[in-house]
Parts: C-alpha cells; structure tokens; sequence
C-alpha cells in the first residue's frame, strides 16, 4: 500500500510541473467552465421565473446542487477524466505497452497516470456560491450531516469513476467509442438537476440502476434535508460502489485480453 | 448521355456517397447516440412537466409545443451545429490543402459535399429516432400543419447551408493560428445558449435576448423550430427567413474573402 502512495506522490509531482508551465488553453478552460456553471445558474434562474418550487426544491437549493454537482465534476476531471478519456488513443495506438510491462496494478496506474491541476482553480467558485448560500439562507445542518454528505461525496465519485472506466474498457472492443464518452458526460451533466422532477418507476431508475440521483442529489440532501431515507440511500449507494468497481476491475482485465498491441 | 449518368460523375454526388458510406461505418455509434439523446431529453421534459404544474402557457409556449420543441432541437442540434470544422483546419495546418488547390474542385462545395453526405446518414437515424419519440411522447408532441411542415424544412435547409458557411468561415482562421482550440472550447459554450439549444431564446431576459437576437445563431435552430410550432406570425416568419438569407450572404462574402487572404498567408507547411 506504502509502495502505491509513493508512486501516486511521484506521478502528482510530475503533474506539478507540467501544469506550472502557463499556457493560453489553461486561461481560456479556466473562463469557459466558469461561463458554463454561470448559464447552468441562468437556466435555473429562467425556469424558477415561472414556478416557486420545483416539485418541493427552492431556487436556492437547485442552486446549491448544481454547484455541488459541477464540484463533483471538476474532482472527477482533476483525477480521471483526462486518463480514462485516453485509454482508446492508448489502445488505437498501442502505448499501452509502456503501462503493462511495469511491476505495479495497470488499472491503478492508468487511472492515476496524470493528475489534471486545472480543475482545482475552478473549485472555489462552485464552494464559495455553496457556502454562500448555506450561510445567507441558514440551513442547519449537524457535524453528522456534513460528515455523511462529504461520504456521499465520495462513494459517488467512486461511482462515476467505476463507470467511466467501465465504459473507457470498451475501447478494447470499439476504438472510437464517442458515443459511449458522449453518453457518460450527459450522465453527469443532468445529476444536476433535482431529483424531484421524477416520480415513481423513474425515480427508482434513475437512482438504483442508473444511479444519476445518487451523484449529486442524495450528498446535497444531507446538508438541505430533502430526500427521505437519506441513510439508508448513502448505505445503499456505498455497496453499489464498491459493486461498479469491482465490475470495472473485472470488465477491463476481461478486456485487456483482447488488446493485440497495435504498433508493435 | 442520360442525367442519371451525369449526377453520377459529379465530384460533388461521389463525394455525397462517399461520406455517406464512411458515416454508416459505425453503427454502433449511431446505436448509442439514441441514449445520448434519449437521457437529457427524460430530464429536460420531466423538469419541464413540474414546471407547467397548474399553467397552460409559459412564454408563449405551451406545454405540448415545449415538449416538442425539446425534441426537435435535440435531434436537429448536431446536424445544424455551426463549430469549427476539424477537417478544414487540419487541411489548412498540415499542409493537405495543397491537395486541393491543383486539382478542378471547389474547396467550399467539396467540403460542403461532406458535410451534406455525413449529415444526411445522421439525418436517416434522426427520422428513426424522431419517429420512436413522437411514439414515446405521443400525447404531448404537436403535429404542425402542411404548411408549417414545409416552411419548416425549407428553414431547416437554409440552416443547414447557414451553420455549414459559419463552420467554413470560422474554420479558416486556420490561415493565421494553429492554435485554434480555444475559439471551439468558446463555440461549445455559447452555441447551446445562443441557437436556443437550452432553452428557447425569448425565455431570456430581454436584454439579453435582445443581444443573442443580433447573432445568426437563433436563426440556425430556435427559428425553424418555432416555425414547426407555428409560434410566430407571418411577419415574424417572412423576416425570419430574411434574416437567415442575410446571414448566410454576410457569412458567404466574409469566407470568400477570408479565403482569398487566407491563401496568401498559407504556407503548405509539411504539404
């Protein structure tokens, strides 16, 4: 375990000093995500010009979400977005080579190859606007609460990641597997919106099998005391995480057979 | 010789097929694209259906118009996207477009060509797709009137022609910058909110409506659709349509002059 995080400690200082370098692309990512949460909040804004609530979730609590779920986002960016995006270039091309040949778990090392530091200047606005938004319109929450939502935070970035990777494994099968990117970011897009839109069958879809409730909404609603069954949801998303990765591990060694080495 | 023959040994009719072909090469890809499409639009209308709790009309539309409104421009947003064309700046950067320019053929209709052969495999799947979500929405989707449906295509096609002499024109900034990741990243942002994509434009508060409404860019998808729903008034059709024609001459005389500059600065760097 020691041996893992001295390597994660090298591959994040590697990653330091690619990032220090300044670039234009970085300015310009760093303004586009921040324009994008902004037209995010505008359309909310919009929608709530015509309804108080939807279906029980205030202005402020949408706001709230759609903040915790673009900082959900830019975590996910930060650690594996970029190297589960490259896992087809590096099937396609053969590059996969360098990663197998080395003593330490490939999925770990694939995942963790390069560690993105842009995000992590984009964290503080979707946080300040949260903070904000807790403190002006003083929602009480307990220590408990907090503890459970940042839980909540993480079991479902586990998730997010687990089906990344499941769906990045795919490219041993299909080399442009844009569709399947497409679809995984749409997925995390809408975990923004309130989980109150849905009733019925949907609901239970959206959060036990397509588990786009328990990204953002179940964390949010420690802190906004909104879901019922909170605890029971947080214990059920927790099994489901570690289900979905182990279904990663198992799908990518699976599909690691299938790699033929491209170039060589 | 017969005109059957004659379309056949037109560049611009192989060209069509050609990319026809290459389009229909992954299936799986257009099997996926249905959930790409299906997951936002249970969202968007299950967000939407909450919000007409109790009204009838919300800014001039009403829920069955909204619902269909949803629809259309998710079906009809990446055929009608006005980004940047990877082809044409890779041609311009890597030299390639030296390929072009020896040979008879008009670079702006070749790749127009492309896109029209691309697109009309993508719009096969759209018609299927449209068809299962009118099915899936049955009760809420609006069917418009003959006349409706033909200004609507006929909006659709001058879009279409529009939002390709956009890309065009963007796309060759090429000439004068490599790096052109930072106008697309721009484009990807505004494009949604500009054409209407999110929501329609009029939703907007009025300032800010006023200004996208400057842009070409609601004419590409917000103004077809709303001719489908047949939510403006003659008028507001006719200038409509005007406006569109405008922009795609102001669009057409910048590409051609951008092109003509252009092509003193190229350079044919590896070419």
């Amino acid at each position: 375990m020691r041996y893992y995080f001295s390597v994660f400690y090298v591959l994040f200082q590697n990653s330091i000093s690619r990032e220090l370098q300044f670039n234009f692309n970085f300015v310009l990512q760093f303004a586009g995500n921040i324009l994008w949460l902004l037209f995010s909040l505008l359309f909310f804004y919009i929608v709530y010009q015509h309804t108080n609530s939807i279906n029980g979730w205030s202005i402020d609590q949408t706001f709230f979400l759609v903040n915790l779920n673009q900082f959900i986002i830019y975590i996910y960016q930060m650690f594996f977005a970029r190297n589960i995006n490259q896992l087809s270039e590096m099937v396609r091309i053969g590059t996969l080579d360098n990663y197998i040949i080395k003593p330490l778990d490939l999925q770990f090392l694939i995942s963790f190859r390069y560690i993105d530091l842009r995000p992590l200047f984009m964290l503080p606005l979707p946080l300040f606007i949260m903070f904000y938004i807790i403190g002006s319109k003083g929602y009480n929450f307990s220590f408990k609460d907090s503890v459970l939502c940042i839980i909540a935070v993480i079991v479902a970035i586990i998730i997010r990641y687990s089906i990344g990777f499941i769906i990045g494994s795919f490219a041993f099968l299909f080399t442009r597997i844009y569709a399947l990117n497409a679809l995984q970011n749409e997925f995390l897009k809408y975990a923004g919106y309130p989980a109150s839109i849905f009733r019925g069958v949907k609901e239970k879809i959206f959060t036990f099998i397509i588990p786009v409730i328990l990204i953002a909404n179940l964390p949010a609603s420690f802190i906004l005391k909104l879901l019922e069954n909170k605890e029971i949801l947080l214990l059920y998303s927790f099994f489901y995480s570690i289900l979905l990765f182990f279904l990663s591990r198992l799908i990518f060694y699976k599909m690691l057979e299938k790699y033929t080495s491209a170039s060589s | 010789m017969q005109l059957k023959n004659i379309l056949k040994e037109t560049v611009f009719f192989r060209v069509i097929v050609n990319s026809i072909k290459e389009a229909s090469a992954y299936r799986v890809n257009h099997l996926l694209s249905f959930l790409v499409i299906l997951l936002p639009l249970i969202f968007v209308l299950a967000l939407w259906d909450s919000v007409f709790t109790g009204k009838a009309m919300i800014n001039g539309y009403s829920k069955s118009a909204l619902i269909t409104y949803y629809i259309l421009s998710i079906l009809l947003f990446d055929i009608l996207y006005p980004g940047l064309n990877y082809n044409i700046s890779s041609d311009i950067k890597d030299g390639k477009l030296s390929n072009f320019l020896i040979k008879p053929l008009d670079y702006l209709s070749y790749n127009f060509a492309l896109r029209a052969g691309i697109n009309l495999m993508y719009s096969v799947s759209s018609l299927f797709l449209t068809f299962i979500f009118v099915l899936l929405f049955i009760d809420s989707f609006y069917f418009p009137s003959f006349w409706g449906l033909i200004f609507f295509f006929l909006s659709v096609f001058i879009a279409f022609i529009l939002s390709y002499i956009i890309s065009f024109t963007l796309s060759l900034i090429s000439f004068w910058t490599e790096e052109i990741t930072w106008l697309n990243v721009l484009i990807d942002i505004i494009v949604p909110v500009a054409t209407g994509a999110l929501i329609p434009v009029s939703f907007f508060p009025k300032t800010f409506s006023r200004i996208i409404y400057l842009s070409p860019f609601p004419y590409i998808l917000n103004f077809p659709i709303d001719v489908y729903l047949s939510n403006r008034s003659d008028e507001e059709i006719l200038s409509g349509f005007f406006i569109q024609i405008l922009w795609l001459i102001i669009f057409y005389l910048a590409g051609k002059i951008l092109w003509s500059y252009g092509l003193k600065k190229y350079q044919a760097c590896g070419g």
